[in-house]
């Protein structure tokens, strides 16, 4: 068989078939009922897919994967950075992040840059846009624009709810928009010949090209997961790690980092760095949606902002780490202690960049779904709504999942949009039943 | 003439699930084409009876029917019922006890808000025989 037809890709995941053993718990762990698969392994993603890495957590085989074609796809020939965020930074409980920047380069790139400063930027950004402009009824509360999943999951369940996403750039499209230029004259390369890596945990960024938000542009050329890179990093580190942490602390790096923006990979590490204190930080799929739910119902207008994070316990919970959550919260923790939680920029900097239009978006819903790629469903008519009713009523079943939809629900509605066969349901004579039920239906 | 309905419990002071069940309304409608801004009004309606329910009435349900002309919403509860209708209608009138009202609620804007929202709105209730709202919205044109 050809590797066109061992292999099916959704928009953001890789679908192995030789070694899936049709569990059918990615069915059922995706949010948006995106994955089917009819007979055989023949596993379709529909267009309904946000990245969120659902299925990759929940697959016991590895046949799910991302799309990430990993490290071999560095181009020699250019002049590769890698812009290393903080979660990275957590992977590697004891080390220096200036030694886990270093081992970067070791691994290939020909820079690493570390996130932190536009983190912060973006969090004093964050705070001056609250507070001017609080009372905009239409808005409130504000919703973070750092979560990419989050973002495809409003603009698929929730669209209206654009409209409350804090219309700032993210802090690494800020960051992209410069380093290019800048490292452009420093290093004596011509932009062209620079490619921008981005190091995530994150499933929904791993296609470089869906990943910008709003209007940002598209500096990133190409991301790879934490975990594509790990094995590699830690094997560099651990042969240029010189110090531990402890003896580290008092040197030159404490003017490099605060520990504020460690804490950002974290849930409610975005709002630490905001003051603000009508801000609440919610992670994991199933709360990110009940509280999309409650802002949807025009609920929660006591609140200033939400960070939501789909993963749990926030990035560090991605799909795409290497180690633990609880492993890596903890690092964090200990990062925190040492750096401190002061803040390094000046305000009146900032402010001046503020008033300046630096951190500005403006929201293009209908451009945002052609990029995603995320589409709605077709509308149901009445009696489309109440014949799935009635198929449900019929098959009486227990979400067994052998039909290759998540539960008999779902399976119902394929079968309403034309989109299933009656054959593939357990229940014997299915489709005699329904028609039967239909005929006593017009005689009553 | 053909509708579809659905009915949902809700339990007594029960303030984690109260409002579910307006949800799953609420998406159940989005999957059809009625007007997002009939759905909102369905929903906050919905809402609002729902922690009327837990909050000052007792068990009860929700029942919702979508028709080709209307949606209809009945909220019935087995509480203590209202003594006074129109006191309770009023703008701002609540029993609500200082333990709700640090959650949140409490404003007396639940029954005011359900009757704004709703094309056609009708409460009975009596001291001892709970609470029964019925609420239509009309969809002329819509669905
Ligand atoms: N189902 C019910 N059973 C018994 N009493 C009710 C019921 N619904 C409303 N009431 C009474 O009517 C009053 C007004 O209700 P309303 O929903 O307008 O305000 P509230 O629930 O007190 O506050 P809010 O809805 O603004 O949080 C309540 O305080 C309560 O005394
Ligand atoms: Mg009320």
């Amino acid at each position: 068989m050809t590797e066109r037809e061992e292999n099916i890709y959704s928009s953001y995941f890789l679908y192995k078939k030789d070694l899936c053993e049709n569990c059918s718990e990615c069915i059922k762990a995706c949010p948006t009922h995106a994955i089917r698969i009819r007979r055989k392994k023949n596993l379709r993603f529909l267009d309904k897919c946000i990245g969120c890495g659902e299925c990759i957590r929940v697959c016991p085989t590895g046949a799910m994967t991302t799309a990430s074609k990993g490290i071999e796809d560095l181009n020699k020939d250019k002049f590769n950075i890698a812009i290393v965020s903080p979660v990275i930074y957590s992977q590697f409980p004891d080390i220096m992040a200036t030694d886990v920047l270093a081992g970067v380069e070791k691994i290939g790139f020909d820079l690493s840059v570390d996130l932190t400063h536009f983190l912060e930027l973006f969090q004093f950004a964050t705070e001056e846009y609250i507070k001017r402009n609080k009372s905009n009824d239409e808005q409130t509360p504000y919703i973070s624009p750092i979560c990419p999943i989050v973002i495809r999951l409003i603009t698929h369940k929730f669209p209206n709810l654009l409209k409350n996403v804090l219309p700032l750039e993210r802090p690494v499209a800020l960051f992209s928009a410069e380093i290019k230029e800048n490292i452009s004259k420093e290093y004596k390369v011509a932009e062209e010949d620079i490619e921008l890596w981005h190091i995530t945990p994150c499933p929904a960024k791993i296609i470089s090209k869906k990943t910008q938000f709003l209007n940002e542009k598209k500096y990133i050329n190409k991301s790879i997961g934490v975990n594509d890179i790990y094995v590699e990093l830690f094997h560099e580190i651990s042969k240029i790690k010189k110090k531990n942490l402890d003896l580290y602390c008092s040197g030159k790096s404490n003017v490099l980092f605060s520990g504020r923006s460690f804490e950002w990979g974290l849930s409610g590490g975005e709002i630490a760095g905001i003051n603000n204190d009508k801000s609440i930080a919610v992670s994991g799929l199933k709360d990110t949606i009940a509280y999309l739910e409650k802002i949807d119902l025009g609920l929660l207008k006591h609140i200033d902002y939400l960070e939501l994070r789909i993963c749990p316990e926030g990035c560090i919970g991605g799909a795409l780490t290497a180690i633990d959550k609880y492993i890596a919260k903890s690092a964090i923790r200990r990062l925190v202690n040492i750096y401190g939680k002061g803040r390094r920029l000046s305000k009146e900097k900032i402010m001046k960049l503020y008033d300046d239009g630096y951190f500005f978006t403006t929201v293009d819903t209908s451009e945002i779904k052609d990029i995603y790629g995320v589409k709605q469903n077709e509308p149901l008519s009445l009696d489309q709504l109440m014949e799935i009713d009635e198929l449900v009523g019929i098959i009486k079943g227990r979400n067994c999942g052998v039909c290759g939809a998540p539960d008999c629900k779902t399976f119902a509605e394929d079968i309403v949009r034309g989109k299933a066969e009656f054959e593939d349901c357990l229940v014997p004579n299915l489709k005699q039943k329904v028609d039967k039920k239909k005929a006593e239906n017009k005689t009553e | 003439m053909a509708s579809f309905s659905k009915c949902y419990a809700i339990k007594k002071n029960d303030f984690i699930k109260a409002g579910d069940a307006s949800i799953k309304i609420k998406n159940l409608l989005k999957s059809t084409d009625i007007d997002p801004a009939i759905i909102r009004r369905v929903a906050v309606c919905g809402y609002e009876g729902e922690i009327n329910v837990a909050m000052h009435g007792g068990n009860g349900k929700i029942c919702i029917d979508i028709g080709e002309n209307q949606i209809t919403i009945k909220i019935d509860d087995d509480g203590p019922g209202i003594e006074d209708i129109d006191l309770a209608m009023k703008k701002g009138f609540s029993t609500a006890t200082d333990k709700w009202r640090e959650m949140g609620f409490g404003a007396g804007m639940g029954l005011p808000n359900m009757f704004k929202n709703a094309d056609k709105f009708n409460i009975e209730s009596e001291k001892g025989n709970g609470t029964h709202i019925t609420m239509e919205f009309s969809l002329k044109g819509n669905i």
